[in-house]
């Protein structure tokens, strides 16, 4: 509801904004047409910034009556803490949400600061997932490609929340993933792949690497520019290279090309018919007579009906989008169904694409099928919706009050009840040993049992099953057929069980994983 | 993988031992400017042909027949958007080439150099044009995408799920990226507490496999059929052998392709984390399995 109501509001500034171009040009006009775009544009400018205002509102509301806190807290209903951090975690969803789909960085580092976090225009961190509260950045950070700060993290059934603080100059390379409590000291470089621990401090001046983080080296061993340049020749290797270390022999794929295109076609292009006749009907059947015709004045805001018409004009946008939403749902359920009753079973295939096989086309047709559901609703505003979708097309079996962030998932990856999936997790139900060759495909669901929580970039090969409870720490990686107990905390790749000592390393002390 | 604990023992320069950062930047006011452009130029004529659309066919009537065929207008307005916003991110890039010739080298990762600013600016753009695809989902839309910035790739590869430089890579035919792999043409290299960018090419053979989370380094040159690893990350200038699987970091040799294939076809094996210990696994009792 506060979701809603955030969206609704934020919503207000630009309806004005076009009210007002509305009046400023006639629709005949061709002024109206030439401008429009950047008034457009404009127009998405103003509704991040109301929306990041109206969110700070609300924030401060809420911190009003709950101060956050950090520390170890309870997952469940009772627990104040736990409860705040998730509505808090709502009202930022949207505006943040916003500025991602559009990769604004200035906007993003804008709204993180009047969100009140300490950071600085001069970071790179649009690659990267930032969570917004308690996190202190210095100046000059670079953050690399799909790499994670959090400042919270659920491990079993407890959330823990703890600061994390990077000062100036410090280098995160790529696919790093900084957990809470991390504290980076000037000028170091964390190495891609990298995982800091919770509650890790590391020096300055040093270069950290692994899983789990450790030093070392310091600066010194970084090279100087002429040795660098020496080392590395600026010819081009494709000259120097033997053209049989590139080159296979010619195999020519066979890819129903037009099978695909064809449904992609249905499942985008037809889910937009009706959203957008209704789209049509409401911009100059309701807006138009009923708010833009208005003369933009202080007059027209006596009239009561003008706040219901502005009220109802987002909520009907949602509609629409939820409705296009609930069509591309529907179609694929048709063509997933189609798929599946005459493509493969699961189990271990040739995949071998220079002959047509049948079952290969319809498995190869499955996952792309599945490609833009999942990308159409975990990139949405309402990401909660996936666990509906997936039930409705019938290829994954979710058990209740599981919550999947923003990731992918294929088919037949299937969840107890109560699990997470943190973002940017890849948890896939095939394997390609070589691109060609008889046998090399493996094709073989997940399962996950109930209470398990996988934490961001977790993942696990085909054939995987999770025990219930078992929580896997960031990173963490299964290999092909793993099976993984019950009330384990795991971590690495390949994933393995730590024993007491270790989760005390891992957790910083912070909770003792029972 | 192998870490050393001691860092005095680290006299000379290592190669291997280097690590690999990322090449993300601070977009610059006019990264940003011409970005709002193209966003702005590109949606003008879609927005003429969606705002008199209404005009032309209901004119206060609601049910006009060509209501019923709003899906091709639909499509036209998505796909003139599609064409107008690439042929405007390839006339900017085209631009800006004539301007500033792309060159692989050491460059200072900082706003005068020039080198430095129209590697921004180009990166800019091409992130223009990712974004437009990426929103329209379409697999193979990627391929074109490389394509247009330049690259050698071909539309049977799948390359749309991982993160991929947008310049200086070679793709061979048919090769996979993996879920979150990094192909790294260009990163920031730190000399003396200073910041450098190096660009240095990629070039990837036929059929080769990115796993998942890989990291591919600046300068390297991997063989055709060449497997590399989940989590493995080469060094720069690295060269792969072809047809080899590689794990790890630095990247290390694992087994032949070949051997590996033959191998897992013999009995497919299960591993119990808990306990570490291996059993055959019997594919029908698996539990997930669903009969179809």
């Amino acid at each position: 509801m506060i979701y809603l109501t955030i969206i609704v509001l934020s919503a207000q500034a630009p309806i004005l904004w076009f009210w007002f171009y509305w009046k400023l040009f006639s629709l005949n006009e061709v002024i109206f047409y030439i401008i429009f775009p950047a008034w457009f544009f404009c127009g998405i400018l103003i509704l991040i910034l109301s929306s990041v205002l109206i969110s700070k509102i609300f924030l401060f509301f809420t911190n009003l009556i709950h101060k956050p806190k950090q520390g170890v807290f309870t997952i469940s209903k009772k627990d104040k803490d736990y409860c705040y951090w998730s509505l808090r975690a709502i009202i930022k969803k949207w505006p943040i949400w916003l500025i991602r789909q559009l990769s604004l960085s200035f906007f993003e580092i804008l709204a993180y600061k009047i969100f009140g976090i300490k950071t600085s225009f001069s970071n790179a961190l649009d690659n990267a997932w930032v969570d917004c509260e308690f996190i202190r950045l210095g100046k000059n950070i670079r953050i690399g490609q799909g790499s994670l700060i959090m400042s919270n993290i659920i491990v079993g059934n407890k959330l823990i929340i703890k600061e994390v603080n990077i000062k100036d100059n410090v280098i995160i390379g790529a696919h790093a993933l900084i957990l809470p409590g991390t504290m980076i000291a000037d000028n170091t470089i964390v190495d891609s792949n990298g995982l800091t621990l919770i509650n890790q401090k590391l020096d300055p001046n040093s270069i950290y690497s692994g899983n789990p983080a450790k030093k070392y080296a310091t600066h010194e061993i970084l090279p100087n520019k002429n040795e660098l340049k020496e080392i590395i020749s600026t010819e081009d290797p494709l000259k120097s290279l033997d053209k049989s270390f590139l080159l296979e022999e010619v195999k020519e794929l066979s890819v129903p090309f037009h099978f695909y295109i064809i449904t992609g076609i249905v499942i985008i292009g037809f889910s937009f018919i009706i959203p957008a006749i209704i789209f049509f009907i409401t911009l100059f059947g309701y807006i138009s007579p009923f708010l833009f015709d208005f003369p933009l004045s202080f007059t027209s805001f006596l009239n009561p009906n003008i706040y219901l018409t502005m009220i109802c004009i987002p909520l009907i946008f949602v509609a629409l989008y939820l409705l296009h939403l609930f069509f591309v749902a529907l179609f694929t359920k048709f063509f997933y169904k189609l798929a599946d009753e005459r493509g493969a079973s699961q189990g271990i295939y040739d995949r071998n694409l220079d002959e047509s096989s049948k079952a290969l086309d319809y498995y190869h047709f499955r996952s792309f099928l599945m490609k833009y559901p999942v990308f159409a609703f975990s990139r949405s505003p309402f990401p909660w919706l996936l666990n509906w979708e997936l039930k409705f097309i019938k290829s994954n079996k979710i058990g209740k009050e599981t919550v999947l962030e923003e990731t992918f998932l294929h088919s037949h990856i299937d969840f107890g009840k109560n699990c997470y999936l943190g973002t940017s997790s890849h948890i896939t139900n095939h394997l390609v040993d070589g691109v060609y060759g008889s046998e090399n495909l493996t094709f073989i669901g997940v399962s996950i049992d109930d209470n398990s929580v996988l934490n961001s970039i977790t993942g696990g090969l085909p054939g995987t099953e999770i025990g219930k409870n078992s929580t896997l720490l960031p990173s963490c990686t299964t290999i092909k057929f793993d099976k993984i107990g019950s009330n384990g905390i795991y971590a690495g790749f390949p994933a393995k069980k730590l024993t007491k000592d270790e989760i005390a390393e891992y957790l910083g002390g912070e909770c003792d994983g029972e | 993988m192998e870490n050393n604990e001691n860092p005095e023992e680290l006299g000379s320069f290592d190669i291997t031992k280097y690590p690999i950062t990322t090449n993300t930047f601070r977009w610059s006011l006019t990264a940003s400017i011409i970005t709002a452009l193209l966003h702005i130029l590109s949606f003008f004529i879609p927005s003429v042909m969606i705002m008199t659309f209404f005009n032309f066919a209901m004119d206060s009537f609601f049910f006009h027949w060509r209501v019923f065929i709003i899906f091709v207008d639909i499509f036209a307005w998505w796909g003139i958007y599609l064409l107008i916003s690439l042929f405007l991110g390839k006339m900017t890039l085209i631009i800006l080439k004539m301007i500033h010739m792309p060159r692989e080298g050491l460059f200072k990762a900082n706003h005068n150099n020039k080198d430095y600013r129209y590697y921004c600016l180009r990166y800019s753009i091409k992130k223009f044009i990712f974004w437009i695809w990426n929103n329209f989902c379409f697999p193979w839309a990627s391929n074109l995408a490389f394509k247009l910035c330049d690259m050698r790739a071909d539309y049977k590869s799948t390359l749309f799920d991982g993160w991929s430089d947008l310049e200086f890579i070679y793709y061979g035919n048919n090769m996979m990226i993996g879920q979150g792999a990094v192909v790294l043409s260009s990163m920031i290299v730190r000399i003396n507490n200073c910041d450098y960018l190096l660009i240095k090419k990629v070039v990837i053979g036929d059929h080769v496999v990115l796993g998942g989370h890989s990291i591919v380094a600046p300068g390297t040159m991997i063989g055709k059929g060449t497997t590399l690893g989940i989590w493995a990350v080469t060094h720069v200038g690295q060269k792969l052998d072809p047809n080899w699987i590689y794990i790890g970091k630095p990247a290390r040799k694992y087994q032949p392709t070949d051997k590996a294939r033959e191998e897992s076809k013999k009995v497919l094996i299960r591993r119990l984390v808990d306990t570490n210990e291996r059993i055959p696994f019997d594919l029908e009792s698996f539990e997930g399995k669903k009969e179809i």
